[in-house]
């Protein structure tokens, strides 16, 4: 595939996004820098995987760009335009953007049979009930479960690929512009994730849809995404195009991620872990960098500032949209334009 | 102990182990005739999907399953001695002795209330019937050899205080402790962030080897899998389809479930490259088809494959594929 030109417009652009959560235990206070200052855009009809670890902030930016927790700071432009906070502005907005989380079984309605289910929405947002019921069924039909047999069954009487793909047809019974997948296929078995994620690439050739593909599988994310944001204690570490990214990886968190992937052949395995304990809690987390106390690059300017967000400097690399943000990698370190260890 | 096997001998073998639930909705066959053998200081990777009867296996072994509920029926024999004519005293030893499991979830494993120095040093004095002292100063021992940084100071601390992967390593200490002849791993790394998995994976690579300890590891992770693993064992609704060592039967798999599951692994895939999904989905167990379960979904279906559950088919150096259909390994 060839990079187009950039395009003028996103379909969503997110900029200096913050959320801090004020956790209360034992008459103390702690301030949880869930995410801080996180800016991305995704132009129409491509991917963008977001991956990172417990505690990275990733979820909570998918909350934050689904309108279900407000932000502190910074903006959402859903195709170039700010998302008010009047009532009726959030409801056309909700209908724009979609999620489907990862519990295919808690985000279907018990009660509800699935056809009911992918009808509510629309119905909610003016759908006639007969036209609601039309494209119910036509989406069903689509996600490969015939209406006939399944319209009339509940959520229960399902297995959770068949589930998780209700699920989808229920988002897209709103006709959104931008579908937000959070860990959606990390539940389901291998054979059924490959068929799931079949069915997302095929129906976002078809509708155009936009997506932010959220998963700790960096396998799948690179096979679904045109750019990758990696994150880290709620910052946005890196940015750019999959291949590059995957490729040649620049921040040195990205490098230890990259690395700590099994190698999937039993005679070249692993001989080192990359990076040793586990990810630190996004309470309190530490100053400039805040990768620098696990960084076996890190400098004394890393602990003193926070890291702009830039292009890499080094030999092999490409000009193309890769930002990272890393002193050492901006200063032309050795590593950068080169592969993971 | 009655029988001393010759050193020769598998530590384990497994012989037609069925097993069947009885339900409300019928008997539901989660184990049929499985069989294999676990040679000392071995691991044996135990890969497939939810159902396959993985965890039923690990289970069987460590004789945890319900007896009200469940039919066991076949061999397993460990150093010569039939577990599954174990009575309560040869349990008690067998259970965390003999045999000890990891499973996904620590804090299942744990109990909140105690500290990890207490849970660990109880189990030893139980045991091995040494003094409280000498099962604490054991307890500290297992959690320097999971390289728990201070682990002295540790001993004290509650689990919830532990972080995932610390948490995870103070399990694998508990299940050490008594210097089991078998480890069985039920998914140990599965809930851990990648950096900290590839972590425990290796860690567990390393206690294995310095202990010599035979392991089963239980994974739906081909990759994790391919990490740990001597030998590997597929299963497919309750029946174990190909065996082999781990680089045979990843790289070259020769049942058609096993490539699809690779196939449909994605591993170093890029935008827009094809992938390869097995069509339908796993059968209920309750009904499964007669013949081969894995025949309604497989592309190379015969008549053969419904007529008659496929035998293993021994291709040859400890490799075996359950297949009628005339599969060449890696063809």
């Amino acid at each position: 595939m060839t990079e187009p030109a950039r395009p003028p417009e996103a379909a969503l652009e997110v900029v200096g996004l913050a959320k801090t959560f004020h956790q209360r235990s034992g008459g103390v206070t702690r301030a949880v820098q869930a995410v801080t200052d996180v800016s991305f855009r995704v132009a129409p009809g491509r991917t963008l995987g977001i991956v990172g670890e417990s505690g990275c902030g990733k979820s909570t930016t998918a909350r934050l760009v689904m309108g279900l927790i407000e932000p502190d700071r910074g903006d959402i432009l859903l195709a170039g335009r700010e998302v008010g906070r009047r009532a009726a502005e959030l409801k056309a907005f909700r209908r724009r953007v979609q999620m489907v989380f990862q519990d295919s079984a808690a985000s279907l309605n018990p009660r509800l049979t699935i056809e009911a289910s992918i009808m509510f929405g629309p119905m909610v947002h003016g759908v006639s009930r007969a036209e609601a019921k039309t494209r119910a069924h036509r989406l069903l039909d689509r996600v490969g479960l015939d209406p006939a047999r399944f319209a009339g069954r509940y959520p229960h009487e399902l297995s959770g690929g068949q589930r998780q793909r209700v699920n989808i047809a229920r988002a897209l019974a709103m006709e959104p512009e931008i579908v937000i997948l959070d860990e959606s296929v990390s539940a389901l078995d291998k054979s059924i994730e490959a068929q799931v994620l079949g069915l997302l690439a095929d129906l976002q050739a078809e509708m155009g849809l936009t997506y932010l593909f959220i998963s700790h599988d960096l396998n799948v994310v690179r096979w679904i995404s045109d750019e990758v944001m990696v994150m880290y204690l709620g910052r946005v570490v890196e940015i750019g195009p999959a291949e590059t990214l995957f490729a040649a990886p620049a921040h040195p968190y990205t490098r230890a991620l990259l690395a700590s992937m099994p190698s999937l052949d039993p005679e070249a395995r692993t001989l080192a872990a990359p990076i040793s304990g586990d990810p630190p809690s996004p309470i309190d987390p530490p100053s400039g960098c805040r990768f620098h106390p696990r960084c076996v690059h890190a400098a004394a300017t890393c602990a003193a500032t926070v890291p702009e967000m830039g292009p890499p400097v080094g030999e092999g690399r490409l000009e193309d949209q890769h930002r990272v943000a890393c002193h050492m990698a901006a200063a032309g370190a050795a590593w950068v334009g080169g592969p993971t260890p | 102990m009655t029988t001393v096997a010759s050193p020769d001998a598998p530590l384990l073998s497994v012989r037609d182990l069925s097993v069947t639930f009885r339900t409300p909705r019928g008997a539901v066959p989660a184990l049929d005739a499985v069989s294999f053998d676990l040679a000392r200081g071995e691991v044996l990777g135990l890969i497939g999907e939810s159902g396959s009867g993985k965890s039923v296996t690990l289970r069987s072994l460590l004789r945890i399953l319900p007896a009200k509920r469940t039919t066991t029926t076949g061999s397993i024999r460990l150093d010569g001695r039939e577990v599954l004519d174990f009575g309560a005293r040869d349990l008690a030893r067998h259970r965390g002795g003999d045999v000890a499991m990891i499973f996904q979830e620590p804090m299942l494993a744990f109990d909140p209330v105690f500290t990890i120095g207490h849970q660990i040093t109880e189990t030893v004095v139980r045991h091995k019937g040494v003094s409280w002292a000498e099962g604490r100063a054991r307890a500290l021992e297992v959690l320097d050899l999971v390289r728990i940084p201070s682990a002295k100071l540790r001993l004290d601390e509650y689990p919830h205080r532990l972080s995932g992967g610390m948490r995870q390593r103070a399990m694998i200490a508990l299940a050490l402790s008594c210097s089991p002849k078998i480890l069985l791993a039920d998914e140990p790394t599965t809930a851990l962030d990648a950096t900290v998995q590839i972590q425990v994976v290796l860690l567990l690579r390393e206690l294995q080897r310095e202990l010599g300890m035979a392991t089963i590891f239980v994974t739906h992770d081909v990759g994790v899998a391919a990490e740990i693993s001597d030998r590997v064992a597929v299963m497919y609704a309750g029946r174990i389809v190909e065996t082999g060592t781990a680089a045979e039967v990843l790289k070259a798999p020769a049942h058609p479930y096993a490539r699809g599951l690779l196939a449909s692994t994605i591993h170093g895939a890029k935008r827009g490259d094809a992938i390869t999904a097995i069509p339908g989905m796993p059968p209920d167990l309750a009904r499964l088809p007669p013949g081969c379960a894995f025949a309604p979904r497989c592309g190379s279906v015969g008549e053969a494959c419904r007529a008659a559950k496929p035998a293993a088919r021994d291709l040859g150096g400890g490799r075996a594929v359950a297949c009628v259909v005339g599969v060449e390994a890696g063809a």
